[in-house]
Protein backbone atom coordinates (compact mmCIF):
# COMPACT_ATOMS: atom_id res chain seq x y z
CA UNK A 1 0.00 0.00 0.00
CA UNK A 2 1.35 3.07 -0.80
CA UNK A 3 2.36 5.73 1.69
CA UNK A 4 -0.22 8.52 0.82
CA UNK A 5 -3.11 5.88 1.13
CA UNK A 6 -2.23 4.30 4.12
CA UNK A 7 -1.44 8.03 5.65
CA UNK A 8 -5.25 8.92 4.66
CA UNK A 9 -6.67 5.39 6.20
CA UNK A 10 -4.87 7.35 9.12
CA UNK A 11 -6.39 10.46 9.31
CA UNK A 12 -10.04 9.33 8.49
CA UNK A 13 -10.05 6.49 11.41
CA UNK A 14 -8.36 9.26 13.61
CA UNK A 15 -11.27 11.96 12.70
CA UNK A 16 -14.30 8.96 13.16
CA UNK A 17 -12.72 7.75 16.08
CA UNK A 18 -11.87 11.98 17.96
CA UNK A 19 -15.48 12.00 17.10
CA UNK A 20 -16.95 9.09 18.44
CA UNK A 21 -15.36 10.13 21.56
CA UNK A 22 -16.69 13.64 21.49
CA UNK A 23 -20.04 12.69 20.96
CA UNK A 24 -19.83 10.17 24.01
CA UNK A 25 -18.65 13.38 26.16
CA UNK A 26 -21.11 15.51 24.83
CA UNK A 27 -24.06 13.08 25.92
CA UNK A 28 -22.56 11.46 28.64
CA UNK A 29 -21.29 15.24 30.82
CA UNK A 30 -24.23 17.27 29.75
CA UNK A 31 -25.30 18.72 33.02
CA UNK A 32 -28.84 18.14 32.34
CA UNK A 33 -28.74 14.45 32.63
CA UNK A 34 -28.61 12.78 36.03
CA UNK A 35 -27.21 9.55 35.48
CA UNK A 36 -28.86 8.42 38.89
CA UNK A 37 -32.05 9.10 37.74
CA UNK A 38 -34.28 6.03 37.28
CA UNK A 39 -36.52 6.02 33.97
CA UNK A 40 -39.66 7.55 34.57
CA UNK A 41 -41.43 6.58 31.35
CA UNK A 42 -44.62 4.94 30.80
CA UNK A 43 -42.66 1.91 29.40
CA UNK A 44 -43.88 0.04 32.77
CA UNK A 45 -46.85 -2.16 32.92
CA UNK A 46 -48.23 -1.26 37.02
CA UNK A 47 -50.25 -4.73 37.94
CA UNK A 48 -53.48 -4.01 39.99
CA UNK A 49 -53.68 -7.37 41.33
CA UNK A 50 -52.79 -6.33 45.20
CA UNK A 51 -55.18 -3.20 45.15
CA UNK A 52 -57.03 -5.24 47.27
CA UNK A 53 -55.08 -6.15 50.32
CA UNK A 54 -54.64 -2.78 51.66
CA UNK A 55 -55.28 -2.03 54.97
CA UNK A 56 -57.84 0.08 55.60
CA UNK A 57 -56.93 3.27 57.71
CA UNK A 58 -58.51 3.57 61.54
CA UNK A 59 -61.19 5.99 60.84
CA UNK A 60 -61.35 5.66 56.90
CA UNK A 61 -62.61 2.10 56.92
CA UNK A 62 -65.61 3.84 54.34
CA UNK A 63 -62.40 4.27 51.85
CA UNK A 64 -61.16 1.26 52.16
CA UNK A 65 -62.53 -0.13 48.96
CA UNK A 66 -59.91 0.98 46.42
CA UNK A 67 -61.22 -1.27 43.56
CA UNK A 68 -64.50 0.42 44.10
CA UNK A 69 -62.79 3.45 42.39
CA UNK A 70 -61.39 2.01 39.91
CA UNK A 71 -64.95 -0.04 38.49
CA UNK A 72 -67.00 3.37 39.29
CA UNK A 73 -64.83 5.83 37.58
CA UNK A 74 -65.99 5.79 33.95
CA UNK A 75 -63.12 7.88 32.73
CA UNK A 76 -59.10 8.02 34.07
CA UNK A 77 -57.94 7.64 37.20
CA UNK A 78 -55.42 8.58 39.50
CA UNK A 79 -53.45 6.52 41.58
CA UNK A 80 -51.01 8.36 44.78
CA UNK A 81 -48.86 6.83 46.79
CA UNK A 82 -47.81 9.38 49.92
CA UNK A 83 -46.83 8.74 53.88
CA UNK A 84 -47.25 10.76 56.65
CA UNK A 85 -43.74 10.94 57.47
CA UNK A 86 -42.73 12.04 53.62
CA UNK A 87 -42.09 15.76 53.63
CA UNK A 88 -42.47 16.06 49.61
CA UNK A 89 -45.70 14.74 50.20
CA UNK A 90 -46.90 17.79 52.45
CA UNK A 91 -46.12 20.18 49.12
CA UNK A 92 -48.25 18.45 46.58
CA UNK A 93 -51.39 17.88 49.83
CA UNK A 94 -52.57 21.36 49.15
CA UNK A 95 -53.13 20.63 44.63
CA UNK A 96 -54.38 17.06 45.91
CA UNK A 97 -57.20 18.29 48.23
CA UNK A 98 -58.00 21.04 45.18
CA UNK A 99 -58.00 17.73 42.66
CA UNK A 100 -59.99 15.35 44.73
CA UNK A 101 -62.60 17.83 45.32
CA UNK A 102 -62.75 19.55 41.39
CA UNK A 103 -62.12 15.79 40.56
CA UNK A 104 -64.80 13.30 42.89
CA UNK A 105 -64.41 9.64 42.77
CA UNK A 106 -61.32 9.50 41.04
CA UNK A 107 -58.28 9.47 43.39
CA UNK A 108 -56.76 6.39 45.12
CA UNK A 109 -54.40 6.73 48.03
CA UNK A 110 -52.17 4.18 49.09
CA UNK A 111 -49.84 5.18 52.17
CA UNK A 112 -46.43 3.36 51.84
CA UNK A 113 -44.63 2.27 54.45
CA UNK A 114 -46.85 3.95 56.93
CA UNK A 115 -48.32 2.92 60.24
CA UNK A 116 -52.47 3.46 58.98
CA UNK A 117 -52.94 4.97 62.36
CA UNK A 118 -50.01 7.38 61.43
CA UNK A 119 -51.84 8.07 58.05
CA UNK A 120 -54.83 8.18 59.51
CA UNK A 121 -53.68 11.08 61.84
CA UNK A 122 -52.10 12.78 58.78
CA UNK A 123 -55.48 12.69 56.60
CA UNK A 124 -57.49 14.37 59.50
CA UNK A 125 -55.22 16.68 60.20
CA UNK A 126 -54.41 18.08 56.66
CA UNK A 127 -57.48 17.20 54.28
CA UNK A 128 -58.64 13.75 52.91
CA UNK A 129 -58.22 14.04 48.96
CA UNK A 130 -58.68 10.67 48.38
CA UNK A 131 -62.12 8.61 47.16
CA UNK A 132 -60.38 5.48 48.08
CA UNK A 133 -57.83 5.01 50.52
CA UNK A 134 -55.62 2.26 52.38
CA UNK A 135 -52.31 1.36 53.47
CA UNK A 136 -49.63 -0.69 51.74
CA UNK A 137 -48.14 -2.66 54.21
CA UNK A 138 -46.40 -4.96 52.92
CA UNK A 139 -44.92 -2.44 50.02
CA UNK A 140 -46.72 -5.18 47.54
CA UNK A 141 -48.43 -2.48 45.58
CA UNK A 142 -45.66 -0.35 46.01
CA UNK A 143 -43.65 -2.87 44.09
CA UNK A 144 -46.35 -4.01 41.37
CA UNK A 145 -46.40 0.10 40.52
CA UNK A 146 -42.78 0.30 39.96
CA UNK A 147 -42.23 2.43 42.82
CA UNK A 148 -39.21 4.15 43.48
CA UNK A 149 -39.78 6.27 46.58
CA UNK A 150 -43.25 8.85 47.77
CA UNK A 151 -45.13 10.75 46.62
CA UNK A 152 -45.60 9.09 43.15
CA UNK A 153 -48.39 9.40 41.22
CA UNK A 154 -49.62 7.51 38.12
CA UNK A 155 -52.84 8.88 35.52
CA UNK A 156 -54.42 5.73 34.01
CA UNK A 157 -56.62 5.57 31.15
CA UNK A 158 -60.45 3.92 31.98
CA UNK A 159 -58.97 0.67 30.37
CA UNK A 160 -56.24 0.76 33.01
CA UNK A 161 -53.46 1.92 30.74
CA UNK A 162 -50.68 3.95 32.02
CA UNK A 163 -50.74 7.53 30.73
CA UNK A 164 -48.46 9.35 33.06
CA UNK A 165 -46.46 9.09 35.99
CA UNK A 166 -44.61 11.82 38.50
CA UNK A 167 -41.64 10.26 39.98
CA UNK A 168 -41.98 13.35 42.04
CA UNK A 169 -44.62 15.89 44.25
CA UNK A 170 -46.75 17.84 41.96
CA UNK A 171 -45.54 21.04 41.86
CA UNK A 172 -43.92 23.06 39.37
CA UNK A 173 -43.40 21.52 35.76
CA UNK A 174 -44.36 17.62 37.03
CA UNK A 175 -47.82 19.86 38.41
CA UNK A 176 -48.26 20.91 35.16
CA UNK A 177 -47.64 18.27 32.76
CA UNK A 178 -49.82 16.06 35.35
CA UNK A 179 -52.83 18.09 34.53
CA UNK A 180 -51.71 18.11 30.78
CA UNK A 181 -52.13 14.25 31.09
CA UNK A 182 -55.19 14.14 33.08
CA UNK A 183 -57.03 16.60 30.67
CA UNK A 184 -55.66 14.49 27.51
CA UNK A 185 -57.14 11.71 29.20
CA UNK A 186 -60.62 12.95 29.53
CA UNK B 1 -12.84 -61.66 57.71
CA UNK B 2 -9.83 -59.02 58.46
CA UNK B 3 -10.24 -57.63 54.91
CA UNK B 4 -14.01 -57.03 55.39
CA UNK B 5 -13.18 -54.98 58.30
CA UNK B 6 -10.59 -53.22 56.44
CA UNK B 7 -13.07 -52.31 53.85
CA UNK B 8 -15.39 -51.00 56.81
CA UNK B 9 -12.98 -48.88 57.76
CA UNK B 10 -11.40 -47.53 55.09
CA UNK B 11 -15.08 -46.37 54.12
CA UNK B 12 -15.40 -44.88 57.73
CA UNK B 13 -12.45 -42.90 57.03
CA UNK B 14 -13.51 -41.43 53.65
CA UNK B 15 -17.22 -40.98 54.69
CA UNK B 16 -15.74 -38.92 57.93
CA UNK B 17 -13.40 -37.01 55.55
CA UNK B 18 -16.25 -35.73 53.26
CA UNK B 19 -18.95 -35.64 55.46
CA UNK B 20 -17.53 -31.83 56.42
CA UNK B 21 -17.60 -30.75 52.69
CA UNK B 22 -21.12 -32.01 52.07
CA UNK B 23 -23.00 -30.01 54.73
CA UNK B 24 -22.52 -26.30 53.41
CA UNK B 25 -23.97 -27.31 50.20
CA UNK B 26 -26.97 -29.29 52.02
CA UNK B 27 -27.57 -26.43 54.60
CA UNK B 28 -28.26 -23.89 52.01
CA UNK B 29 -31.81 -24.85 50.27
CA UNK B 30 -32.30 -24.58 46.61
CA UNK B 31 -34.56 -21.20 47.09
CA UNK B 32 -31.56 -19.66 49.02
CA UNK B 33 -28.84 -20.30 46.41
CA UNK B 34 -31.27 -18.86 43.58
CA UNK B 35 -32.32 -15.54 45.72
CA UNK B 36 -29.05 -15.23 46.35
CA UNK B 37 -27.83 -15.39 42.56
CA UNK B 38 -31.10 -12.77 41.73
CA UNK B 39 -30.19 -10.24 44.37
CA UNK B 40 -27.21 -10.27 42.59
CA UNK B 41 -28.56 -9.65 39.13
CA UNK B 42 -31.46 -6.86 40.33
CA UNK B 43 -30.70 -3.69 40.85
CA UNK B 44 -31.64 -1.25 43.88
CA UNK B 45 -34.01 1.00 41.79
CA UNK B 46 -33.02 3.95 44.36
CA UNK B 47 -29.02 3.32 45.25
CA UNK B 48 -26.42 4.86 42.69
CA UNK B 49 -25.02 1.42 41.47
CA UNK B 50 -26.00 -1.41 43.65
CA UNK B 51 -27.67 -4.47 43.54
CA UNK B 52 -30.15 -5.30 46.09
CA UNK B 53 -27.98 -7.88 47.25
CA UNK B 54 -25.38 -5.10 48.64
CA UNK B 55 -28.51 -2.56 49.95
CA UNK B 56 -30.13 -2.34 53.45
CA UNK B 57 -32.68 0.39 51.58
CA UNK B 58 -36.09 0.02 52.45
CA UNK B 59 -36.99 -0.94 48.90
CA UNK B 60 -33.96 -3.22 48.55
CA UNK B 61 -35.97 -5.28 51.62
CA UNK B 62 -38.72 -5.07 50.04
CA UNK B 63 -37.51 -6.23 46.76
CA UNK B 64 -35.19 -8.80 48.26
CA UNK B 65 -38.55 -10.36 50.24
CA UNK B 66 -40.78 -10.47 46.90
CA UNK B 67 -38.24 -12.68 45.21
CA UNK B 68 -38.58 -14.92 47.68
CA UNK B 69 -42.31 -14.96 47.36
CA UNK B 70 -41.80 -15.16 43.52
CA UNK B 71 -39.58 -18.17 44.13
CA UNK B 72 -41.31 -19.69 46.46
CA UNK B 73 -44.36 -19.38 43.99
CA UNK B 74 -42.40 -21.42 41.41
CA UNK B 75 -41.35 -19.26 38.84
CA UNK B 76 -38.52 -19.48 36.68
CA UNK B 77 -35.35 -16.98 37.29
CA UNK B 78 -36.58 -15.31 33.44
CA UNK B 79 -39.91 -14.92 34.43
CA UNK B 80 -38.78 -13.42 37.61
CA UNK B 81 -36.76 -10.84 35.89
CA UNK B 82 -39.83 -10.49 34.01
CA UNK B 83 -41.84 -9.81 36.81
CA UNK B 84 -39.69 -6.61 37.89
CA UNK B 85 -38.85 -5.89 34.09
CA UNK B 86 -42.36 -4.63 33.36
CA UNK B 87 -43.03 -2.79 36.55
CA UNK B 88 -38.87 -1.11 36.81
CA UNK B 89 -38.11 -0.91 33.69
CA UNK B 90 -35.25 -2.65 32.12
CA UNK B 91 -32.53 -0.43 34.34
CA UNK B 92 -33.39 -2.99 37.14
CA UNK B 93 -31.24 -5.88 35.95
CA UNK B 94 -27.79 -5.03 36.72
CA UNK B 95 -26.51 -6.45 32.84
CA UNK B 96 -29.23 -4.23 30.66
CA UNK B 97 -30.40 -6.60 28.03
CA UNK B 98 -29.22 -6.41 24.07
CA UNK B 99 -31.40 -4.74 22.23
CA UNK B 100 -31.22 -1.93 19.41
CA UNK B 101 -30.91 0.65 21.77
CA UNK B 102 -28.28 -0.72 24.30
CA UNK B 103 -25.94 -1.91 21.12
CA UNK B 104 -24.14 0.70 21.68
CA UNK B 105 -23.60 0.48 25.04
CA UNK B 106 -22.48 -3.68 24.68
CA UNK B 107 -20.45 -3.21 21.49
CA UNK B 108 -19.31 0.80 21.88
CA UNK B 109 -16.28 0.14 23.89
CA UNK B 110 -14.84 -3.20 21.32
CA UNK B 111 -15.81 -0.79 18.61
CA UNK B 112 -13.67 1.98 19.81
CA UNK B 113 -10.80 -0.29 21.00
CA UNK B 114 -10.90 -1.84 17.16
CA UNK B 115 -10.51 1.63 15.64
CA UNK B 116 -7.56 2.14 18.73
CA UNK B 117 -5.72 -0.73 17.09
CA UNK B 118 -6.18 -0.56 13.61
CA UNK B 119 -4.69 3.17 13.84
CA UNK B 120 -1.64 1.97 16.04
CA UNK B 121 -0.99 -0.95 13.32
CA UNK B 122 -1.69 1.40 10.02
CA UNK B 123 0.74 4.03 11.97
CA UNK B 124 3.47 1.13 12.90
CA UNK B 125 2.86 -0.27 8.96
CA UNK B 126 3.62 3.05 7.69
CA UNK B 127 6.54 3.43 9.86
CA UNK B 128 7.86 0.11 8.64
CA UNK B 129 7.11 0.61 5.09
CA UNK B 130 9.64 4.07 5.29
CA UNK B 131 12.18 2.29 7.04
CA UNK B 132 11.99 0.15 3.84
CA UNK B 133 12.73 2.82 1.75
CA UNK B 134 15.10 4.30 3.66
CA UNK B 135 16.78 0.92 3.09
CA UNK B 136 16.68 0.83 -0.26
CA UNK B 137 17.89 4.49 -0.51
CA UNK B 138 20.31 5.27 1.67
Amino acid sequence: MSDAALRLIIVVLGVISIFLVGSLLWFGLNPQRDPASFPTSTAIEPDFSALDLGTPLPGFEGFGDVNRVRSEAAGPYVVNFFASWCQPCRLEHPYLLEFGAANPGTLIGLAYRDDPLNAAAYLTSDGNPYAAVVADLKSLNALNFGLTGVPETYVFSADGDLLFRSPGPLVGALKTQFINAWEAAQ
Amino acid sequence: MASFYRIVVAALVVLATITPFLQPASAQSVTEIRAKALFNELRCVVCAGQSIAESNAELAQDMRAQVVVLIEDNRSDAEIRDWFMTRYGDAVLMNPPLKPLTLALWFGPVLIFLMGAGITGLVLLRGRSRLGEGEKNP
